[in-house]
This record gives C-alpha cells, structure tokens and sequence, in this order.
C-alpha cells in the first residue's frame, strides 16, 4: 500500500498526465509517433533501443500513469525469472522453475485485473478486523494492458523452458520486448522468437517503402476506430445503457452494431499498432483475418485476436490435451482412454472468458463460446465433417449462424464493459444482457426502429434531427465502405489488409481513396471533439 | 523520404483548406481577427468579458441566460456580466467560476445558480468551455463550434428572413391539454403540452439523482470567494407545482435536498430559493413549461423580484433554517 508520500507523487503524475493522457487516437501520440521515429533513425545504432525503451515508458506514462510501476516490477521479475529458468538443467528442474515463475505471474495479474471483485469481499473483513484492504488504492481501475504483457510474459517463460528461445541477459532488450509501446496497451501478444530478435538487432536504415505501407495501414486502421467503430459507439451505448426503453428490432440491431463495432474498433487499433512498428522497421504478427467470414467457429477462432487464440492454443489447451489430465482424475481417470480434447476445450474458452475481464458476464460469455465450439465439434463427429467444397449458398448459410450466435453472445461482453450502477451487483449485469436478448424478440415496426436510432443518436451525440442525420448517414456510408474492404481483403487479397493492396492501385483511385480515409477521419474527429472526451479502445481495459 | 513527407502533407490538403474556412466563417470571433464581436453565443460572450472583465458575474443555465439587463438595473442591481447559457452543468459553471477568480482580480459579486436539477449527479456533462477559451486546438475540433461555423456560414451562402420573434412564450397552440403519464403509478393527468414534455424529460434526466461529488467543489469555491472578498450568491430559480408534484416528490429528492441546501446556508452565502421555499410568489400561468419562466408574463418580474432581494440582502425571499 503507497504512503502517503508515494501517494502525493502519484496523485501529481495522474494530474501531470491527466491533460495530455495518450492513447492510438490522441493528438500528443500523433505527436509523439514522429519525435520517436525521428529519434530514432538518428541517433547511432547502438542508442537506439535506449531511445526506443525511454519511448516506450514516455507512452505508457501518459498511458496510465499509476501503473508504470507495475509494468517496471513485471519486467524485472520476468526478466530475473527468465534467467532463473534458463540456468537450470533441462527437463524437470527446468519446468519446475517455469511453473514457480508461471504461479507468480499469474497471481500478479489476479491481483492487479481482478483487485475489484476481490476488494468486494475482503474490504469489509479487513475493515471488521480495523485495518484497510491493502488492495484498495488500485481498484478504481485495472492496470492498462496487465492481461496482454503477462500473457506476452508467461510465453516467454515457457518458451525458455521449452528450449525454443535462450533466457534474454541483456536487460535493455527484454524490457523493450514487453514495454514494446505499439503493443503493450492491447496487443497484439508478441512471441519471444518474433519480437525478441527484431529488437536485438533494429534496422540500420529508415525504409521509405515500409513507411508509405505503414502509413496506409494506420490510415486504414484510423478509419475503422473513429469512423465505424465510435460512430457505431453512440448508438449501441446509447442503447445497451437503458435496455427496457428499446425494444425489438432495434436491440437486434443494437447486438449486430456492436458486433461490427468490437471488430473494426480491435482490428483498427491493430492496424494502428502494427502500422506504428513498421514505421520503426519492426514487425508486428496480423490479429484478425476477416473473421466474419468464417463457416464454423473453429475458423473463426483462427482468424479472430489470432495472437490470444494461438496463445491460448500453444500454452493452454495443447498442454492441457496432452498432459491426459483426466487419466489422473480420481474413480473416473480409469475409464478414460482418450486425450481430453473437449473438457481442455472448455477449460480454455472459460479461461479467454475470464482474460476479459472480472465480471460474470465475460465468464458467460467464455462459456457459450466453449459451448458452440464444443457443439460443433460434437456435430462433427456425429454427422461427420462438413464437405470441404460446400456451394456459396451453404457456406453463406453457414457463416450467417456462426455471425448470428457471435453476435447474441456478444451482448454478454458489452454488458461486461458497461459500468455497473451503484449498488448493483454482478447479477445485474448478466439478467441485463439476458433482458437485452429476450426483448428482442418483442414487436417493433420499422417506424419505432426508426425513432429508436434517432433519440439514441440524439441523446447520444447532439440533439438536433437535422445533425443527427447526417451522422446516421455519415455512419452507414463509413460501416459500408469498411465493410466492403473486408469483403474485398478475404476475396480478393487473400485474407492480406486492405491497405497494403493500395500501392498497386492506379494512381487516381489511391488518391481518391487517401482524401476519402482523411476526411472521414477528420469528420469522425471533430464529432467526438478532438477526443476530448471520445471514446477509448474497447480492448485498452483487458 | 521527401516524396513521402510531401504525400503526407497533400494528403491533409482538405483539413488545411476547412480550417481556412473555420477561421473566415467562426461567429465567436475567437481569434479577435474581426473588428465587430456582435457574437451571441457563449463563447463570444466569455470572449468579450475576457476583453473588458466586469465586477459581478452571472453563472447558471438557460433559465438565468436570459434576464434582462434593463431590468437588472431597474431593480437595483446595477451592471452584471451574464455568463449563463443553456444546458450549463454544475461542471461547466464551476469552471467558468474558478476561471473568472484566477483571471478577473477585480471580481466583486457572484450570483450562481443551484438547482436539483444540476447537482445530480448524472447531469455531469462537460463541453470543456474553459479548456476551449485557453486552448485553440479544442475550440477548433469541438462539434459544436464545428456546427456554429457551418451554420453562420450557410446563413452567409443563403441568408434568409428572420420569420419573428421566437423564444418562451406562451401561445394558443401552448394550451392544448394533453395527459401526462406518471411513470411511477400509471396515472394519467390533464397538463398542458409544453409542460408535459417538459417534466417527461426532467424525470428522465433525474430518475436516479444523487448529489454530484462536485458540490464539495461548489462549497470549496463559495470558501475561496469568502477569503478573497467575493460576496457569493447562491439562486435556486423557481419550478414549477408540476415538477414538484410529479418528478421530485416522486423521486424522492426533496429530503437531500433539503440537506444541500442546510450546507449551503451554513456557508454564509446569501441563498435565494426559489425552487423549494418561495415557489409561492410565482403564479402557475408565469411559467412556460416546468422551469422556464414566461419571457412575457414571467420573467421580468422574477428579474425585479430576483434583484431587489439581492440588494435587500435576501429580505423578500425568505428561508426557515
């Protein structure tokens, strides 16, 4: 627990901070990005990572200011186990040293992403027994970026373990592997064989073709979070934040919105992230290939928050499966004669519900999609695996149940995200998703979906019928042009971004479509205000 | 490299070529580049108090922004800068206070306004109007000076006759009845169209009032004024039965209420209630919906009524402690 010394300073950090908070869609990163890739290239090769670490902390500062210490202690400590593992012999001194280090992490996080749900029920003992809950000064909210550099962390350790990276000695490099800046608030969770080498060893010279690549792909990403996905805000926010007043149509609308919205809000800001570190000449691994097309949810899952879902794979679930965890189960271990396929399944998809976030909502949510992927899996083994060649019809069809079911599960995660009311308990939020889908099923005619949008959008964003309009408008027009550039990427590009297909285009449609992406994003800018008081990314809090 | 800066900056083209128009067509004057400032908005107003600061302030929402300044005078009250606009949150006039005491050193008298109605809590939004007035980025990527330049630019490209005088008035249309739905019990009542809309929307907007952590701020202000000499005037504009009867008594916020408003008394400030203790020196047929006072029949003579007790030290608007 700070002192009251230690409290002042970061009370005066959060008030230094507070004006000039940064995040992807803030005016001081836009500023920041230059100075940083400038710096960068010009100084000798061997300050470099210096630079690019101080660059890295000056971001999270801004970032989260509170939280710098805790991403300083996880980085030392990782570091040191690291070191810890790589110094024992191989086999079972090795994987006993990993778990210690695993344990420790994993506790780590508990206490900084779940202090809230704990502080709930230890704060009135601590407080029966006369003394405050140690835990206190950090429940207003969770340590940004925690769930993504711990994951990114624990790989590391296992990789080491494993044998498939050596223990990192220098200090430097590590530090800069899991502060990395365009991907410690949300991602994408960096392998150690990927990112670890890259930064041993940064390029020499700045690449001006990488570059325009790179700034094609930010203004893409731009584009998808402040022109679809915090348009799309304002209606299902308005929405989902008086359920009972909508009812229908307009709440299936609202389930599908948030759909789009959660997609190209993570996939923009990926986008944004990956574009930043190619601007450093540094690789980022893709998080999303058009998931919405996917025929099952197995696909989807390999084309959705790819790095979580391969994390999950590598570090959970294969493990899981081939540890036959069941065999060692007491009475029924006997009777089991196959690897544990399903169960670990479950396991892991309860597991990424729970990485989401600390309410029951995101543990709902977790457990229906372990129960679409279990029950796909189930069909597949009753009716056998679906032909490999199906026709479009089938495949749409197909695609249209995975989408629908995503959606409806969705409404658990929103509410997860919404704030609960004061006094309400985690109950609340669960029967308030369940309302949200039984409502659905209420009558409503086009006109009342119709008013329905438009006093979401007024409330929500500026009443005046004629300006809230235009933005309805302004909205469609942006979700489906970003729509059809993902249509475009998985039929036409192989699944590759949108962006990076431009600079084969001719010269008058990529510029035609370069003024298109600025001044959407321009006016999505000014209608949130210059961010003063936008929305954040919906990933930035897991 | 050159090559990419230069695509860079072509590709902002369009942004540099609306700001030229932003600065040309902007109605607050903000940036002072024309010599007339006939702006009505609040940030013209802020603008040319900044230019000629005066010594008593007016901060509140729409229901003091339009008192009348010949009427001030005539009731006693002499010159005041009104700083008040519509939709004002508690937020919003608390900055507009503390930036009126760090810029104006020759600030004498404050009347703010209090109301059930901006001390909730979830009332608490803030357009960032100091942060605008300082900072010329904010201004320039706010919506709302965004859609006011548009506008005074449209009205410039087409401009057309005022059609007559608007504002709150009370017309024949204003006396349709309509019946006017308690949420709570069901129960129907006959009242008059512009008033059940009215209270509709108070209802809404109150249906799960707290007090805003920011009265703590208002009575840390109200102490800062008392050490600098300030004479602080705390005024609860009138509502109306209506909301009385069908969103507070129903909500439940007269009891902390009353609480606030022991707080503000023990501050030593002069409060002046009309919402809760002087409801009665207003009539029902005064107002023009739940709390906007008719500009006709109602608001001057609350103006007058308002003024005079201020310069009577409260006499007229009494208050049982």
């Amino acid at each position: 627990m700070p002192t009251s010394a230690q409290s002042g300073l970061l009370a005066a950090a959060e008030s230094v901070t507070s004006a000039w908070r940064m995040s992807f869609s803030s005016v001081h990163f836009l500023l920041f990005l230059p100075l940083v890739v400038a710096g960068f290239f010009l100084l000798p090769q061997k300050w470099r990572r210096a630079w690019l670490l101080l660059g890295s902390y000056y971001f999270y500062f801004f970032a989260a200011p509170k939280y710098l210490v805790v991403l300083l202690c996880g980085t030392l400590a990782t570091w040191l186990l690291g070191l810890f593992i790589g110094r024992a012999a191989a086999g079972k001194p090795r994987r006993a040293r990993m778990a210690f280090g695993v344990v420790l992490l994993v506790l780590g996080l508990c206490f900084f992403k779940y202090n809230g749900f704990f502080a709930a029920f230890l704060s009135p003992l601590f407080a029966a027994a006369g003394a405050n809950y140690p835990g206190g000064y950090f429940t207003t909210a969770g340590a940004l970026g925690i769930s993504f550099y711990t994951f990114t962390a624990i790989g590391y350790l296992v990789d080491t373990a494993r044998g498939d990276v050596p223990a990192e000695k220098n200090l430097l490099n590590f530090a800069l592997f899991l502060g990395f800046f365009p991907s410690v608030t949300m991602g994408p969770i960096s392998r150690a064989g990927g990112l670890l080498p890259q930064l041993q060893n940064p390029p020499a010279k700045f690449d001006a073709a990488g570059a325009a690549d790179a700034l094609r792909l930010a203004a893409a990403g731009y584009f998808k979070k402040l022109a679809v996905a915090d348009t799309l805000a304002i209606f299902t926010t308005a929405v989902y934040g008086n359920i009972t007043a909508y009812t229908g149509g307009t709440l299936t609308l609202a389930a599908a919105a948030f759909a789009v919205q959660l997609y190209f809000d993570f996939s923009g800001y990926t986008d944004i992230a990956r574009a930043t570190a190619q601007l450093l000449g540094i690789q980022l691994p893709q998080n999303f290939k058009n998931p919405y097309y996917a025929t099952n949810f197995s696909a989807f899952w390999q084309r959705w928050h790819i790095s979580l879902s391969s994390w999950l794979q590598d570090y959970v679930f294969t493990p899981l499966v081939w540890s036959r965890w069941t065999e060692k189960l007491p009475i029924i271990g006997k009777k089991v004669a196959k690897p544990p396929v399903l169960t670990s399944l479950a396991i892991t998809f309860v597991l990424s519900g729970v990485w989401h976030g600390d309410g029951l909502c995101f543990l709902v949510w977790g457990t229906l999609q372990a129960a679409f992927r279990i029950g796909e899996e189930v069909l597949h083994r009753t009716l056998g695996k679906p032909k490999k060649n199906a026709g479009r019809a089938a495949r749409a069809g197909k695609t249209a149940v995975v989408l629908v079911l995503w959606a409806e599960s969705l409404v658990f995660f929103k509410m997860g995200m919404t704030p609960l009311p004061a006094g309400a308990g985690q109950g609340w939020a669960v029967k308030q998703a369940a309302l949200a889908l039984v409502r659905q099923f209420s009558p409503a005619g086009f006109a009342r979906i119709g008013a329905d949008i438009s006093s979401a959008v007024q409330n929500g964003f500026y009443n005046d019928g004629l300006i809230a309009g235009a933005f309805i408008l302004f909205c469609l027009v942006c979700t489906a042009l970003a729509l059809w550039a993902d249509w475009a990427e998985h039929h036409r590009f192989g699944g590759q971004p949108f962006a990076l297909q431009l600079g084969a285009f001719t010269p008058g449609a990529r510029w035609g479509i370069y003024i298109l992406l600025v001044v959407c994003c321009f006016a999505a800018f000014l209608a949130q205000s210059g961010g003063y008081g936008g929305a954040s990314f919906l990933y930035g809090g897991f | 490299m050159k090559k990419l800066l230069r695509n860079i900056l072509l590709a902002f083209i369009p942004v540099v070529l609306y700001y030229g128009v932003f600065i040309a067509f902007e109605p607050n004057n903000y940036f002072g580049l024309r010599p007339d400032a006939a702006g009505t908005g609040i940030m013209a107003v802020l603008r040319r108090y900044e230019k000629a600061p005066q010594s008593r302030i007016i901060l509140g929402d729409s229901r003091l922004a339009q008192l009348d300044p010949d009427v001030i005078a005539a009731a006693g009250g002499g010159q005041w800068a009104n700083l008040s606009y519509g939709g004002a949150s508690l937020t919003e006039q608390l900055d507009l206070l503390q930036w009126a005491l760090d810029t104006n050193e020759g600030l004498e008298e404050v009347l703010f306004m209090g109301s059930f109605y901006t001390l909730n809590a979830g009332y608490n939004h803030d357009r960032m109007l100091v942060r605008a007035l300082n900072n010329p980025f904010v201004y320039m990527t706010n919506l709302g000076y965004n859609i006011n330049m548009l506008t005074n630019l449209y009205d410039h490209l087409a401009p057309h006759r005022e059609t007559g005088a608007g504002g709150e008035t009370q017309d024949p249309a204003d006396y349709v009845y309509v019946e006017y739905t308690d949420p709570a019990s069901g129960q129907a009542v006959p009242m008059r169209d512009t008033m059940a809309r009215h209270i509709t929307e108070v209802y809404q907007r109150s249906r799960a009032w707290q007090l805003s952590e920011e009265f703590g701020r208002l009575l840390q202000l109200i102490d800062d004024c008392e050490a600098r000499g300030v004479r602080f005037i705390v005024v609860l504009p009138p509502a109306s039965n209506e909301v009385m009867d069908w969103v507070v008594a129903p909500l439940g916020i007269q009891a902390p209420m009353r609480e606030v408003l022991a707080k503000l008394y023990a501050t030593g400030a002069l409060v002046l209630d009309y919402e809760f203790e002087n409801r009665h020196l207003l009539r029902e047929d005064q107002f023009y919906d739940g709390f906007h006072l008719d500009l006709e029949r109602g608001l001057d003579a609350w103006c007058e009524m308002l003024f005079r007790a201020i310069a009577a030290g409260g006499e007229g608007a009494s208050h049982v402690a």
